[in-house]
């Protein structure tokens, strides 16, 4: 059995305008060891569904249907205090931006031995000692020195390396990583994507991560899943999602994005806005983009189907493989 | 530091002798060999430098002189006698002030928009809003005469502190608790409070750890001016209160024309803003690491 499996996640923001839903419907799972990798444009309900995992999404947001389940238990009926032991314990987050995420009066020792003191009963002393080692882990120079300074002493990258030290201090089954990379300058996030590579190798826990960079995505991970407006539009291995892309939304999505890893001739934007979540469409939410839009895709939402290599929601595939296949060849 | 006092000495000496009038002038014109007298004893008729230069001579060696209109006391003595009843009575209104501010503000901070959200803020702005000597009256009759559980005036035992402490700390308690509330408010949105969170800290413990060293921060800054401003003396209270404090003597000097306790008074106060002001800085650097004593650059 997956180490998290999501069943039909639904968390909406009850804004003054209405239900923003954020998260409508959302299924995937993660396997125990698995890196898996959550894409898609800026406001899609990447980084609520991260909350949500964590039972940390922020009001007037509210997780109003599905499961969560983890290691077994279902999150979202999990109490308070119990889901406090299992945060920062064996389920632990990096947030987007290292600058604003570090408390700007504690010293590192302090935050960072905070979980391991509370997760783990350990003393002044040893939880030092083990700080010690997850800075030298993440690759931070001087660590004696650096224990008493504070985050304004560290650069932008340091201070992410200190975000991932502290996301692993207690050995986490699982990690959830939110756009680790998008806050820093671009040789910084070569060099954060390197040691999260390392870590990866040397480390058991699972991954998910969340990300607009396909370099990491193909150097890290084994799936796919690809979101849009609060959807799992497709999912798949790492190689069916780059070779062979299902949906046409991932079509888009894989010529928009840059990837560190490779020279891109030019990056095409997706044409159109992203939907607005405030009203739910009717049919598919990409149609209004969507070049191959049929008088279906409008009208009924596709369903999730199983393919060969992963799964899809779009009604192209009724059409059959070879359709897809054509369609896709029409914009590469 | 001694810049800014010598400065505000100087330009308090040249106001007091600007202004027209003097303590000797009255409705009646005195004897003129009455008037020469006292002219010569508290040397009025020197030249003006020779004045400022003796008033500097004996300020670096702390001789504020004689009282003019107070015979044989002097303003060291004035100070001595009513400094001390000021600044119990400062601190202990500052104590309570922050006591019952910064729990309220915390409270409505986390209940935002609640019910003890508006309890406080309605509070607060009653505070704010509600001179002290009415609130003095108020407390004076409720707990002095009403209730009869404190004394309603004098001096001299600590429950007499208490209802002057109270009237005193009202306004600075609801400034706290609008100030925290609002400093509050805006740590409890930072990132690294979801931070905290997500590491797995119960909510007090995020609070007290992660959010109020920060969120107090600016009630640290109003501190300094407050404490100096309320331990020379509120000569409204002091006045309800029949209190021999600092601040009745200076509100009297003025009308009383007496430029040497007008003059001291100023000096002190200035020197103890500078002071605090000065301990309110260092205690900073302690608070908040991101700040660093740099040299000042010449
Ligand atoms: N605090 C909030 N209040 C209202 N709506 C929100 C809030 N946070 C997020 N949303 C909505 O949720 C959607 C998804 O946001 P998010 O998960 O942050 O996107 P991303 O995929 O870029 O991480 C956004 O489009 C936004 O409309
Ligand atoms: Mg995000």
């Amino acid at each position: 059995m997956a180490l998290l499996e999501i069943r039909n996640l639904r968390t909406s923001f009850f804004t003054h305008l209405g239900e923003v839903k954020a998260v409508d419907g959302v299924s995937f799972q993660v396997g125990e060891g698995e890196a898996v990798a959550l894409v898609g444009e800026s406001g899609c309900g990447k980084s609520v569904t991260a909350l949500s995992i964590m039972g940390l999404v922020p009001p007037p947001g509210k997780v109003i249907g599905g499961e969560i389940i983890f290691a077994g238990e279902d999150l979202t009926k999990l109490s308070g205090p119990k889901m406090r032991h299992l945060r920062g314990n064996v389920l632990s987050m990096i947030s987007q931006d290292p600058m604003t995420s570090l408390n700007p009066v504690l010293n590192i020792e302090t935050q960072l031995g905070e979980g391991l003191r509370l997760h783990k009963g350990m003393d002044a002393k040893a939880a030092r000692e083990r700080v010690l080692e997850l800075l030298n882990l993440v690759g931070i120079p001087e660590a004696e020195r650096r224990l008493r300074q504070y985050p304004h002493e560290f650069s932008g990258g340091m201070r992410q390396r200190l975000m991932i030290a502290m996301a692993l201090a207690c050995s986490p089954k699982m990690l959830i990583a939110d756009e680790p990379t998008t806050a820093l300058d671009v040789t910084i996030q070569a060099q954060i994507i390197e040691l999260l590579k390392e870590l990866k190798s040397r480390l058991s826990s699972s991954i998910l991560l969340i990300t607009h960079d396909m370099g990491i995505v193909a150097g890290l991970c084994q799936r796919v899943i690809v979101m849009y407006a609060g959807r799992v539009v497709e999912t798949g291995s790492v190689e069916a999602v780059f070779d062979d892309p299902q949906h046409p939304y991932t079509w888009g999505l894989l010529r928009s994005l840059p990837r560190l890893d490779q020279r891109k001739e030019r990056l095409v934007p997706i044409p159109g806005q992203p939907p607005d979540l405030l009203a739910s469409p009717q049919g598919c939410p990409f149609a209004p983009r969507c070049r191959w839009a049929m008088r279906i895709c409008v009208k009924q939402m596709p369903e999730m189907i199983t393919t060969a290599k992963g799964t899809v929601a779009c009604w192209l595939q009724e059409l059959g493989p070879q359709a897809v296949k054509r369609a896709r060849e029409e914009v590469a | 530091m001694l810049l800014v006092l010598w400065v505000i000495a100087t330009v308090t000496f040249i106001l007091m002798n600007i202004i027209p009038g003097g303590p000797f002038a009255s409705e009646k014109p005195l004897p003129e060999a009455v008037k020469r007298n006292i002219e010569a004893r508290y040397r009025l008729n020197d030249p003006l430098w020779k004045r400022y230069v003796d008033y500097m001579w004996n300020l670096i060696r702390w001789d504020l002189g004689p009282s003019f209109k107070y015979e044989g006391r002097t303003v060291n003595d004035i100070i001595n006698s009513g400094f001390p009843v000021s600044a119990i009575l400062g601190v202990t209104a500052v104590a309570l002030a922050l006591l019952l501010g910064i729990p309220a503000g915390v409270l409505a901070a986390l209940k935002q928009n609640k019910w003890p959200d508006t309890l406080a803020m309605l509070a607060a702005t009653v505070g704010v809003s509600v001179p002290s000597f009415i609130m003095a009256t108020f407390l004076m009759y409720i707990f002095a005469y009403k209730l009869r559980w404190f004394p309603a005036a004098l001096w001299g035992r600590p429950s007499q502190v208490v209802l002057p402490a109270l009237a005193l700390a009202g306004f600075p308690a609801a400034f706290f608790a609008r100030l925290t509330r609002a400093s509050m408010l805006e740590v409890l949105s930072e990132d690294f409070i979801r931070t905290a969170h997500a590491k797995g800290l119960s909510t007090t413990a995020v609070i007290v750890r992660h959010a109020l060293k920060c969120a107090l921060i600016p009630i640290f800054t109003y501190l300094g001016p407050l404490l100096a401003q309320i331990m020379t003396g509120s000569f409204v209270i002091e006045k309800i209160f029949a209190i021999p404090g600092l601040g009745q003597h200076y509100v009297t000097s003025i009308y009383n024309r007496d430029y040497t306790v007008i003059l001291g008074v100023t000096v002190f106060y200035s020197i103890l803003l500078v002071t605090l002001n000065f301990l309110v800085d260092l205690g900073y650097i302690l608070l908040d690491p991101r700040i660093k004593l740099t040299e000042p650059s010449s």
